[in-house]
């Protein structure tokens, strides 16, 4: 199974590749860090590095119990300085990589949304800002999983 | 197919808007089995992006692990009454929405 599911990684990481080159001036959408099963693959793939500067200038907003882990809402401004790029990763999940972000110079300090998650475990948001990556990070405890299977 | 369903609303912030949409999808992860112990085919929201008066503001890429029934609010300064804000967004079966709204 996993074997599949790497070929159907590779498989879509080479569609959205040509894909992109035809669409030259939209910014490429990591397909394959979506479905990626290890937080490492999906991490490289967006962020091109696993360094992140820990920073009190991202402020995540999260329970700190979760009832049901098929609906943990989560809210995140930052203060950073014209935010470029943000993702939301929870490490144990069967898929880690829950949403990445492309902000303009007018969006990107505020956002919230609703997520799953498979057992207790930390909620990472990474932002970039001045192409450096930085990160904040709390932990949910979830009573219920939320990711089935 | 069935016709999925888009809410958009605005609020006013200090200096733009909060749009918060609410967009009616499954959102599955492809790990859930049915009553007959088939895998339910993943299917899921891949992104969705937000513009004002047609100029691209920004993008929220999702993967499967997004609630059902995407809930998402993003801030956009420099809005002003009367703008048109519009969402635009498509799943991993190339089914799609948009809508749009004038901030008041």
């Amino acid at each position: 199974m996993q074997n599949l599911c790497a070929v159907a990684v590779t498989w879509v990481a080479g569609g959205s590749g040509i894909l992109n080159s035809m669409l030259a001036n939209a910014a490429p959408r990591p397909d394959a860090a979506f479905l990626a099963r290890d937080v490492d693959t999906a991490m490289m793939e967006v962020l091109g590095t696993r360094e992140a500067t820990a920073s009190d200038q991202i402020k995540l907003d999260a329970p700190l119990q979760a009832e049901n882990g098929a609906v943990v809402p989560i809210e995140v401004s930052t203060t950073l300085p014209s935010p470029e790029s943000i993702a939301v990763v929870v490490p144990n999940n069967p898929t880690p990589l829950l949403s990445v972000i492309e902000t303009t110079p007018r969006t990107g300090n505020y956002f919230r949304m609703r997520i799953k998650m498979a057992g207790t475990d930390n909620v990472m948001v990474y932002v970039k800002s001045g192409g450096q990556w930085y990160v904040t990070s709390q932990e949910v405890r979830v009573a219920i999983g939320g990711c089935g299977g | 197919m069935a016709k999925r369903r888009t809410r958009l609303k605005t609020e006013i912030t200090d200096n733009g808007i909060r749009a918060t949409c609410l967009i009616k999808h499954p959102m599955e992860t492809g790990n859930r089995l049915d009553s007959d112990g088939n895998k339910i085919p993943i299917h899921y929201v891949k992104y969705v992006k937000f513009s004002i008066n047609g100029e691209h503001v920004g993008t929220l890429n999702l993967g499967p692990g997004v609630s059902a029934d995407p809930y998402l609010s993003f801030e956009i300064a420099d809005v002003k009454v009367g703008d048109t804000l519009a969402l635009q967004w498509e799943d991993n079966r190339g089914e799609s929405d948009a809508v749009e709204r004038v901030v008041k």
